[in-house]
């Protein structure tokens, strides 16, 4: 299973939305395609699904250009899209009939996903009636009935309450588990990072980040200190030149230099233990996706600027 | 093709189930059923006028005949019109306001005013209480002008048998229709039909399209099929609604038509010589009629991402379908056919129209329908392509309606 996407790009008129994009995925599991708004996301993804003209490069899923006729993936737009006066159950037979499956089939797969989702009591009445979030299950049932292979998910837990969102967590999970390709697109950057082992980071069309995302957040290497003791260490941490970044009742968090961080750190620690200090709380960390994302594209609008 | 199917049920049945279809149709019901009930009253209200004022006579009528004109044509008049059995009451200019005042009590009464104009001629003034008085005026109008004559006649030395020969004699002028008056009556029918089925369901095609776009279902009914599928689905879907709906109705017209029917009905339901495959030929230039407005109506709908902007995008297509409408319709039927009707019969948007009267005319040229269908089913298919293309490039499109030269842009790029 390998989604192989080559120098896309995407002109609408004298603006080029998606620019010589290129990723490929490998193996089964949740891959990230975060970005700005307009940064791309939806037309990249509509390019690969064949919703879209590709004007250059290419995307091919397992050696071969994406086709409707294959049937074997499944996209939920972030823009939710259900027939809010037809009951349930008959638009999900209808999409799943549309999908390949029989009748018959479609009817056996919807009831199993609503019982999955905890939709069942829904099943006749018309979508209108049911809560956001409940819509939200229906429109996944919709994108997964059939049971694909390559799945897209555009910002799938817009809108959820926590319950559904833990519900949408253990399904992708499975799913990724049980083999499957997910590409999820999303601005909620702790999701991603929840998910995602690769990512792209999309901005204007091109691709800013890509990869890893542990190597991408390693080759930053440690960019925060937090110190959880006494008012006398965090005066040592700004003499060894850390910048406090927040602090917090019980501790502090310090920016780290770009270079020497890590030297700097042990220093500090030793500095602490000789000065009789044994902090309560001493951990290094790398960057969130979020500061990622922040540092990335505002190191390229202060490029532009 | 499977997929097109899939659409076109799930259209249909949407569609049906839909409680403004129902509402539709009980309100069509209630119009036939009133049709069915008015017509035969209408019929029964001539044959009283007939039994007061026509071969039977002037019977409960009044006139109050008032002479100015100094003329000896007074007398014959009265006694005609009495002969007629209306009662005449001869008055002087004193006793008009009397008589104007009695009028007004009696619907059935007039006053007969007779003057002499300028120029000399007779005048003949017939004073009623309103326009719904029951005096046959027409008829007082017609005896008084046969008696002037007859008068004038017997002064100029012609003898009175002679007078009376030249004035009762009379050329019977009948106008008849070789396919009947229920061909025409039928082909008027169809025509209204026709036009409904192509504004309403026309309708409803762009309206489902633009609804499926303005809510986002689109994008995910574009993973599953080809849009040039999904709207040829939604056409058939919708156009099949319209069908039976027709159907619906004209079975329940004609089982209304057999219970109500009886020997004197007043208008004659044969069809005359029309032949039998005219039903088929017309039930093809409606689907085909059906299917050209409705693909244009899909392309108009999918410019649009508002359902508000739906009415102006579909103005070009309302303007089309009216002109039509009456170029094709009713031009061979007030033109009596002919060149028109040939000329219209081969313009796609017209033909649909023009058939109904062209066929159940009960000439079945073979040189003009042929061409005609051909060149009309040429056309459904040629805007079935055209509207795939459009379609295509215009359901993923957002924000403000897009303009002719933006949806020609689209489908350049959407062919890349």
């Amino acid at each position: 299973m390998s989604l192989i996407v080559e120098n896309l790009t995407k002109r609408f008129g004298p603006k080029t939305a998606v620019d010589q994009l290129s990723f490929d995925i490998t193996q089964p599991g949740v891959y990230g395609l975060i970005g700005t708004n307009g940064a791309g996301k939806t037309t990249t993804i509509r390019m690969i699904l064949d919703m879209l003209p590709i004007d250059h490069g290419s995307a091919l899923w397992n050696g071969k250009t994406v086709k409707k006729s294959g049937l074997r993936y499944g996209y939920m737009p972030e823009e939710r899209g259900i027939y809010a006066k037809t009951r349930v159950i008959d638009q999900l037979v209808y999409f799943g009939c549309l999908r390949g499956l029989s009748k018959s089939e479609s009817i056996a797969a919807a009831k199993q996903w609503m019982q999955r989702l905890a939709v069942t009591e829904y099943e006749r009445m018309p979508a209108e009636k049911l809560s956001k979030g409940n819509q939200q299950k229906i429109q996944l049932i919709s994108t997964l009935i059939h049971d694909p292979q390559l799945i897209f998910l555009d910002e799938p837990f817009s809108g959820l309450d926590p319950l559904n969102s833990q519900l949408f967590h253990e399904l992708i999970s499975d799913m990724a588990a049980n083999g499957k390709t997910i590409i999820m697109s999303s601005h909620q950057m702790a999701t991603v990072e929840q998910y995602c082992r690769e990512i792209t980071l999309l901005h204007r069309g091109h691709a800013l980040v890509q990869g890893n995302l542990a190597e991408i957040k390693r080759g930053y290497g440690h960019t925060k200190l937090v110190l959880g003791a006494s008012v006398d260490a965090y005066n040592m941490a700004h003499k060894a030149g850390l910048t406090l970044l927040e602090q917090l009742p019980a501790e502090c968090v310090f920016g780290l230099p770009e270079h020497d961080a890590d030297a700097i750190c042990a220093q500090l620690l030793r500095d602490l233990l000789a000065a009789d200090i044994i902090p309560e709380k001493f951990v290094l960390s790398e960057p969130t996706l979020h500061e990622i994302f922040i540092d990335k594209v505002s190191k390229v609008e202060g490029g532009v600027a | 093709m499977r997929q097109s199917w899939l659409v076109a049920r799930f259209t249909f049945r949407e569609a049906v189930r839909k409680r403004a279809f129902w509402i539709t149709n009980i309100i069509y019901l209630i119009m036939l059923l009133g049709m069915m009930i008015v017509m035969p009253l209408v019929g029964g209200m001539d044959g009283d006028m007939n039994l007061n004022f026509g071969e039977g006579g002037f019977g409960n009528a009044t006139a109050y005949l008032l002479d100015e004109s100094s003329s000896h044509y007074l007398e014959p008049v009265r006694h005609s019109l009495q002969e007629q059995g209306m009662t005449v009451v001869v008055i002087t200019p004193a006793q008009l306001d009397e008589s104007l005042a009695a009028i007004t009590e009696d619907s059935g009464a007039a006053v007969v005013h007779i003057t002499v104009s300028e120029h000399g001629a007779l005048h003949a003034e017939i004073i009623m209480r309103d326009m719904m008085s029951r005096f046959p005026a027409n008829g007082v109008g017609a005896l008084i002008n046969l008696e002037f004559r007859h008068a004038q006649l017997i002064e100029a030395g012609v003898e009175h048998e002679v007078s009376t020969r030249i004035l009762q004699s009379e050329v019977i002028v009948e106008p008849t229709w070789q396919a009947g008056f229920a061909a025409m009556g039928a082909s008027l029918v169809l025509m209204m039909i026709m036009f409904m089925s192509v504004h309403s369901y026309g309708t409803s095609v762009a309206m489902s399209v633009a609804t499926e776009k303005s809510t986002r279902v689109m994008e995910t009914l574009i993973v599953s099929a080809k849009p040039p599928r999904i709207l040829v689905g939604k056409v058939i879907g919708m156009g099949s609604v319209g069908l039976v709906q027709m159907l619906g109705l004209i079975t329940i017209a004609g089982l209304l038509g057999g219970l109500t029917s009886s020997a004197d009905a007043p208008i004659e339901m044969s069809m005359g010589d029309i032949n039998l495959w005219v039903a088929p030929l017309l039930l093809l230039y409606f689907l085909a009629g059906y299917a050209l407005y409705a693909l244009i109506n899909a392309m108009l709908g999918a410019m649009v991402s508002k359902l508000e902007d739906l009415n102006s995008a579909l103005a070009p297509a309302a303007i089309v379908t009216m002109i039509s409408f009456y170029a094709g319709g009713l031009g061979p039927m007030i033109t009596g056919g002919g060149q028109v009707g040939r000329a219209v019969m081969f313009i796609p948007f017209t033909a649909p129209f023009a058939a109904p009267t062209v066929l159940l005319s009960g000439d079945l040229d073979t040189s003009v329908v042929l061409p005609s269908m051909l060149i009309l089913v040429g056309s459904v298919i040629f805007l079935s392509w055209i509207a795939g293309k459009v379609y295509s490039a215009s359901v993923l499109h957002y924000g403000s309606r897009l303009k002719y030269k933006d949806v020609g842009k689209l489908v350049k790029g959407n062919k890349k």
